[in-house]
């Protein structure tokens, strides 16, 4: 009896021991619980164009690079309106806190522990980027109180502090990138980064392009600085033929890695409401803004191969139509008028080329199922320059910049050489001719040649243009520095952004101001974190017209 | 006493077979009956010549008197003792019978917990025992589907009334608003998996529009179906606190026990059983055909709209619905051996049902094998063994939104459907316009957007007993349970959501392999009159299911279906294993002294879901326990005495903790998902994993008082319980600063309080007629008192399946909560008017519109008996309970329910118009006048139409099953040989509803069983009600 006792007890006793490691199995087999971190990066690039492209639907009409089309269309966007209890404009937000997020919290550690910088670096400029992405976005944020186990609720930070901790992020990261890179014998970040292809000294011109934007958006303030501005303008991006844009490629192959606004995934419209080109973009483009001519020699070139013409091309600028805010087009409802303006898919259409089928032959511009999507470009960078150089009264060097940026952006439409994962090339058919470019760089007056020309306008205007369909976030910001169409250029008399019209009425909830910012997230934060908004006073219906700090004085 | 009834069946069964001139005239015996346990005499035993159907019953002194001759079987019954056979003999003239008390009543013996035999005298919780018999005379193909009021306390919700359709059943109500609430089913002690597939574990979360499945769509079985009713010996259902807190985590919603039928020892049997069923369907929801398509009263018939003119006189109206349904055939055949000799037993069954369902294709095919066969290897060595394969096909129809039934409905009448195809086999539009221009005909959806589910699986085990010393038995098990089922869902590519794509096919393998090992040894030792039981053992899960799933686009041949048939870019495959383990060392100690009995459990259980692979330490194990006391008065002699009419009393009380560990494994650690984006790789998925999650622990209370009156006529066993369910785990909707959309987290209080009675009579006993009468009472309440980390709400999205009404927890709320959106009313309750439209308007919150628990449901269970005659029905009612009525309010939209008839009355709506008075002293009344019929915004604008006007609080009173069977005579078998039984059965299910319902079916479930928490009970969208059928079957005996 007592001996069985004692086998009893033994046998527990192994039983017990060998129990915890017989249950450690929790580990999923069919996908890795701690991947290389250079396995989540691809993600996490893919994961920008989804939050941006698919807030840009909204955002893109507050700053009227295009609007609703239909008839009559009163759309809440294009009156700088929001749909309450809606997660409409609620992508950014997704993506920076979900999509990348904790994603990029694992890269950043994971490599730090393995000692590779350069990957850690570009993780960290992601996260920096992403957080200048959101604070212009919604003000302040959530930033040092995120990602805990057993906390539902959490605490934002003021902008002007997330703006510090951006500008130290992407120190952090440049020190990251400037370090020598250590043979570890791990995946390098090559294998992980479609777009620069691992290259650090790229990351590290990104990482600058961030602080660039950092330092610029604060032009109102007494605290500017233009030359921290320049400096890192020159530390930026720094090829003109583009070598060095960060632009995300497509694989369309199907629905989910093909490009947002291609026709495969049909979203340039809205309940059957096609979104046209604003006249804002069109007036632009066709001479008419800056020359007050829309005959053929005033056109700028670009303009056959960003937008797209209608049937009506006798109209006098070559058939480009476009639509005023909360207006639509009038001719809309008719399915066969000449005088429609086409969508954004291109000349002459109406409806949706190709839905079902991948094809590189259908779309335009950017907006194709196989072309990339820029995140920061030479051009926008040359633009962020000049106007810190302008300010700073350096109009000579202002005049380089502005000509630079022109020029890049048309090299930016003319490439065709090494664009990533071989996506198509944005120019329409033919590129850009030299004699085009020479009658708009230097004939036709478009672009001004001579520093004492030279005017904010100018450069507000061409950055517009060059940032139009996918730097919408950056405009923005540009266009609310300037308070829309409030702020006069003393040089024209005339508002910096002149010809860019309100619409008749804002959305009821405005009290007739445009819009400042986007609500945070609704099925995140309106829902889930009510506590937190009411003390950002974020529950008032015109809380997205309250100014934010960065453009304050 | 087994050996003698063996010893007198063998004398009988030769005494039938000798030549009948060797028997004797028929004579008087006379004779007396007398308990067995105490030796008194009974009264009012029946006593019936098997041979002639005659009756007796015995008198206040036991004493019968019956015609007999030699070799007729006499047959002793009486409530609460066992039947008793005998042979009369030669010899037999005045005999004396002793009457055993009967098992699986309200005392003997019952298995429990981990297979172990215990007197029900001592158990401190109520035990339900439902028989094999019972349950396969429903002639139901999901057995879980004829435990419908027959277990207090039990709820069963089918998915659909179509073949296939997958069950679900909570014992008690839902403890976990979010997690799984389904029991643990037990075969013969060894685990059997009842998963029901989880759409999330697909590739393809959407059809090629975008609509997510969400368990929607689809129903995949709930594999406890595949259990063959006939093989059933019996039924025991743990709801009681002791028996949850022996199985953990797997049995803390309960533990369903079934025992098959085990062979007996004697000459063979050879049992032969067909069943014939005929089912049609005839509840459905009513459309409106006065008026035909438009809009605002104005003919349109290019809209999928009933709002324009009516239609003119002597329209032809098609019957599509009926036009459309079929006579449901099934068709059953079981087969069974069982024999055995030297104490070795054995049965082999087989058994093929088929069920064609009332929608063409839709059809269930089942074939089982199973064998038991069990034997004594030595005086102290016993084996047992049994082996199943049960292979089935489900040819399925899609449920819900665009399902065919909702097709049905708002098909044109004026149409005739069966026109769906052109001569060259092509999709017809009704409207002659693209494929995408209108939903599918449910004609071309069921016959060109086929689905399939076939699964084949094999259980097995074999169980040691050995008897160490008379005090000391140990048994050990090793259980296997495995299947593969695999499956498809097909959009042809002319469909509604197939052309888009050009065709679009989803598939799935998936695999289970269960393994299960047992051992626990029982020591049983006397001190006195003090009886000792100890139980100890462990118990080892090893579960692993594996999914791969894949699908495809663009076919090249239209009507074919399989990936190869798919364009090659469009295939994606993916691949889902889930490996879990748990461990469970339990100990059960029991404690009887005359009257006094005390029962002491503790387990300490080990789950690997626990585990995490980043933090060492955390502890994979927890503890939970239980003490339950009883007693039994009418054992104290002198209470006996006092009260002689109360034949039995027991009082109960148990208290007992569960603990239950997260629903899911890899919770705990990072959940990086496989991302289809441009250049592939892993980013952090929906659902964040908790590395602080602990168990959700259940702490019980459980009264019950038992007794027995009228001379063991009447019987109640009462329950009261009360469990609270601490820390919650649930995957909850948070804000997305967690860096997850859902994230799992621990927290929060329900509560379910209740009470369960059971009442067991025979209301009338004579000599030919027996009413035997069981009446179950159930009535939970469920309320969460808090919500996990105090969050607003918490609700399941799979449930939001119909306009704003969603599954939604929140502190106070019921735990069968609906909210949705009703309408805004000003401070004094008046309704507020829009003074734009004269219209109503919706909250746009969700407000608390429902609770889809039953006030209290009952199931009363008769039977009748008459000379060989047997009458056996079920009646199911339920009171209250809230249904959302989502066909009504999805007709309503489109003008087709009876509901938008008068939309040619002008109406002012009463109310105060929302013009910034309403909640001042002199509201402004509303004097809008509207006509619905120019306005049709009226029903279709969902700011205008409120979820909450389409609950209704339902009442249903319905036959469950009836059958009625009669039992051929022995002597007329015998002038037939061979047989040694045989039977007739005429039987029925669903054959009538009375119900304030104004839909088809209320017991319908919106969603598939795979859903947690409460799931899509209670909400009625795109669901086949239940059919009625009637069959007829015969049962031979060899």
């Amino acid at each position: 009896m007592k001996k069985n006792i004692l086998i009893l007890l033994i046998f527990s006793g192994i039983f017990l021991g060998g129990c915890k490691k017989y249950l450690d199995i929790n580990t999923d087999e069919d996908t890795p619980q701690n991947p290389d971190p250079t396995s989540v990066f691809p993600t996490q690039l893919s994961a920008i164009p989804r939050g941006t492209q698919y807030d840009s639907r909204y955002i893109a009409r507050y700053i009227q690079n295009w609007l609703t089309g239909g008839n009559n269309n009163q759309s809440t966007y294009d009156l700088h309106g929001y749909a309450a209890g809606s997660d409409a404009m609620g992508d950014i937000w997704r993506q920076t806190y979900y999509g990348l997020g904790k994603n990029l919290e694992y890269i950043i550690t994971e490599s730090e522990k393995t000692a590779r910088w350069d990957i850690a670096g570009a993780g960290i400029a992601l996260k920096a980027f992403m957080f200048q992405t959101a604070t212009d976005y919604h003000g302040p944020i959530a930033f040092y109180d995120l990602y805990k186990d057993d906390q539902v609720f959490y605490k934002y930070t003021d902008q002007d502090t997330v703006y510090r901790a951006v500008d130290s992020l992407c120190r952090k990261a440049i020190d990251y990138l400037s370090r020598p890179l250590e043979t570890t014998g791990l995946p390098p970040l090559s294998r992980g980064d479609f777009v620069y292809n691992g290259d650090p000294v790229k990351w590290r011109k990104f990482s600058y392009g961030i602080l660039a934007l950092n330092w610029s958006h604060l032009s109102n303030k007494a605290t500017y600085n233009a030359d921290s501005v320049i400096k890192y303008c020159d530390n930026a991006l720094s090829d003109i033929n583009g070598q060095d844009d960060f632009l995300i490629p497509f694989s369309a192959s199907k629905n989910d890695d093909a490009n947002f606004y291609g026709t495969y995934r049909n979203n340039l419209v809205e309940s059957s409401v096609t979104w046209k080109a604003s006249n804002f973009i069109v007036k632009l483009l066709d001479g008419t803004t800056f020359l007050g001519s829309t005959a053929g020699y005033a056109r700028d070139p670009r303009l056959r191969h960003m937008l797209s013409a209608s049937q009506d091309t006798l109209n006098g600028n070559g058939g480009y139509r476009g639509v005023n805010p909360g207006q639509g087009d009038p001719n809309s409802a008719s399915t066969t008028s000449k005088l429609r303006v086409a969508s954004l898919w291109g000349d002459s259409v109406y409806s949706n080329p190709s839905s079902s089928n991948f094809t590189q032959s259908a779309g335009k511009f950017l907006f194709r199922d196989k072309v990339v999507h820029p995140i920061m470009t030479y051009s926008e960078i040359q633009f962020i320059k000049a106007e810190a150089l302008f300010r700073k009264n350096d109009k000579a060097n202002a005049l380089i910049a502005y000509r630079n940026g022109v020029m890049g952006h048309i090299n930016f439409i003319n490439r065709d050489a090494a664009i990533p994962l071989g996506n198509t090339a944005l120019y329409n058919t033919t590129k850009i001719s030299a004699a085009e470019i020479n009658n708009l760089m230097n004939v036709n007056g478009t672009i001004k040649t001579t520093a004492a020309a030279l005017t904010i306008s100018d450069i507000m205007l061409q950055k517009y243009i060059a940032l139009w369909g996918w730097g919408f976030f950056e405009t923005w910001c540009d266009l609310r520095r300037f308070h829309y169409n409030v702020d006069i250029d003393p040089a024209t008399t005339l508002p910096v952004y002149r010809n860019f019209a309100f619409p008749t009425s804002f959305f009821s909830s405005n009290f007739g101001k445009p819009a400042q910012r986007v609500r945070p997230r609704f099925n995140s934060e309106y829902v889930w974190n009510i506590p937190e908004l009411q003390r950002f006073g974020a529950l008032a219906a015109d809380y997205h017209t309250k100014p934010m700090w960065f453009t304050e004085p | 006493m087994r050996k003698i009834l063996q010893l007198v069946l063998t004398v009988s069964l030769m005494l039938v077979l000798l030549p009948s001139s060797l028997q004797a005239q028929e004579r008087t015996i006379n004779g007396n009956v007398l308990s067995d346990d105490d030796g008194l005499p009974l009264e009012g035993v029946t006593v019936t010549n098997l041979r002639t159907q005659k009756r007796t019953t015995t008198t206040s002194v036991g004493f019968f008197s019956v015609a007999a001759q030699n070799g007729d079987k006499l047959e002793f019954s009486f409530i609460g003792y066992n039947k008793y056979e005998m042979v009369i003999g030669e010899k037999d003239i005045t005999i004396s019978i002793p009457l055993a008390v009967a098992k699986g009543n309200l005392e003997g013996v019952v298995v429990t917990a981990y297979g172990v035999k215990r007197d029900r005298r001592q158990l401190p919780y109520s035990i339900i025992e439902v028989s094999g018999e019972d349950i396969a005379q429903t002639r139901r193909d999901n057995f879980l589907n004829s435990l419908a009021g027959r277990v207090p306390g039990a709820t069963v919700t089918s998915t659909s009334g179509l073949p296939g359709a997958s069950s679900t059943i909570i014992l008690r109500g839902a403890t976990s608003i979010g997690g799984n609430n389904q029991p643990l089913f037990v075969v013969d002690g060894i685990p059997y998996d009842n998963q029901a597939l989880n759409q999330e574990n697909l590739i393809a979360s959407s059809n090629p529009s975008g609509v997510g499945f969400a368990n929607r769509n689809s129903d995949y079985g709930n594999r406890a179906m595949d259990i063959n009713p006939d093989d059933i010996e019996n039924v025991v259902i743990l709801k009681g606190p002791e028996a949850t807190a022996l199985y953990g985590s797997q049995g803390a919603a309960g533990v369903i026990l079934v025992t098959t039928k085990k062979g007996k020892a004697g000459k063979g049997t050879v049992t032969y059983d067909n069943n014939f069923g005929f089912s049609k369907v005839y509840r459905f929801p009513e459309v409106q055909t006065t008026y035909g398509r438009g809009t605002n009263g104005i003919k349109d018939n290019n809209v999928s709209t009933f709002f324009g003119e009516k239609y003119p006189e002597g329209t032809t109206f098609y019957d599509n619905i009926d036009n459309f349904f079929r006579t449901g055939f099934q068709q059953q055949h079981s087969l069974s051996f069982d024999g055995g000799s030297g104490g070795t037993t054995f049965r082999l069954s087989g058994s093929y049902l088929n069920n064609e369902g009332v929608i063409p294709v839709s059809a269930f095919e089942r074939i089982t094998f199973k064998i038991n066969a069990s034997t004594k290897i030595s005086n102290k060595l016993g084996v047992t063994t049994s082996a199943s394969y049960v292979n089935s096909t489900t040819d399925k129809i899609s449920k819900g939104a665009n399902s065919p039934l909702l097709a049905l409905l708002y098909f044109p009448r004026d149409y005739d459907m069966r026109n769906y195809l052109l001569s060259n086999g092509s999709r017809k539009t009704y409207r002659g316009g693209g494929y995408t221009t209108e939903p599918d005909n449910p004609y071309w959806d069921i016959n060109k957007n086929q689905g399939e589910d076939k699964t084949n699986r094999l259980t097995g085990n074999v169980s040691l007993n050995y008897a160490f010393a008379k005090w000391l038995s140990v048994t050990g098990r090793v259980g296997y349970d495995g299947y593969s089922q695999t499956g498809d869902f097909v959009t042809h590519p002319q469909s509604f959501y197939g052309a888009a794509t050009g065709g679009f096919l989803s598939g799935y393998t998936q695999l289970t392999n269960n393994i299960n090992y047992q051992a626990n040894a029982t020591i049983k030792k006397s001190f006195g009159k003090i009886n000792n039981t100890l139980l100890v053992g462990f118990n080892i899960d090893d579960y692993k299911t594996n999914i791969d799933s894949y699908r495809g686009e663009q076919f090249f041949e239209l009507n074919f279906k399989s990936i190869n048939n798919t364009k090659p870019e469009t295939r994606d495959a993916k691949n889902t294993f889930i490996h879990s383990r748990n461990v469970r060392m339990f100990s059960n100690y029991n404690m009887n002294y005359k009257f006094l009995n005390l029962s002491l459990g503790f387990t300490r259980e080990g789950d690997s879901k626990l585990t995490s692979k980043f933090y060492p330490d955390k502890s994979p194990w927890f503890n939970y326990g239980s003490v339950g006391v009883n007693m039994i008065p009418t054992d104290i002699a002198e209470v006996k005495k006092a009260m002689p009419w109360l034949n039995y009393m027991k009082l109960r009380f148990n208290y007992a903790t569960t603990g239950k560990s997260v629903y899911t494994a890899y919770a705990i650690d990072f959940a990086f998902v496989s991302q289809i984006t441009t250049g592939g790789g892993y980013s952090l998925g929906v659902t964040g994993g908790n590395q602080n999650l602990k168990p959700e622990i259940t702490r019980q209370r459980d009264l019950g008082i038992e007794f027995k009156v009228l001379k063991n006529r009447l019987g109640v066993d009462f329950t009261y319980y009360s469990l609270k369910s601490r820390d919650q785990i649930l995957a909850a909707r948070t804000s997305y600063l967690t860096g997850y959309i859902l994230k799992f987290i621990n927290g929060g209080l329900v509560q379910n309080r209740g009470i369960e009675l059971q009442l067991t009579g025979t209301p009338i006993q004579s000599k030919k007629f027996t009413w035997d009468l069981t009446v179950n009472f159930d009535r939970n309440v469920g309320e969460i008192l808090e919500m996990p980390k105090d969050l607003p709400f918490y609700y399941d999205s799979d449930t939001w399946l119909y306009g704003n009404a969603r599954s939604q927890a929140f502190k106070g709320a019921f735990t069968g909560n609906l909210a949705g959106y009703n309408f805004q009313k000003n401070d004094n309750g008046q309704l507020l008017i829009d003074p734009a439209t004269g219209y109503p308007i919706t909250n746009s919150t969700f407000q608390n519109i429902a609770d889809r628990q039953p006030d209290f449901k009952i199931g009363i269970i008769n039977s009748f008996s008459y000379a060989g005659f047997n009458l056996n029905f079920n009646l199911d009612i339920r009171k209250g309970g809230d249904v959302f009525n989502a066909n009504e309010m999805y007709l309503y939209t489109l003008g087709l329910s009876k509901k938008t008839l008068d939309r040619e009355t002008p109406r002012v709506i009463q109310g105060v118009l929302r013009d910034g008075l309403e909640n001042t002293a002199t509201p402004t009344l509303n004097n809008i006048a509207l006509t619905p019929y120019y306005t049709q915004a009226y029903y279709t604008t969902t700011a205008n139409v409120s979820e909450a006007d389409f609950i209704e609080s339902v009442d249903w009173l319905r036959l469950r099953d009836i059958s009625l069977s009669y039992k051929l005579p022995t002597n007329m078998l015998k002038r037939i040989g061979v047989l040694k039984g045989a039977t007739v059965t005429v039987s029925a299910q669903d054959l009538f509803m009375i119900t304030n319902y104004s839909g088809a079916d209320p017991n319908v479930n919106g969603l598939n069983a795979s859903s947690r928490g409460l799931g899509g009970a209670g909400i009625d969208f795109g669901a086949i009600s239940s059919p009625r059928r009637i069959n007829f079957g015969f049962r031979f005996q060899f």
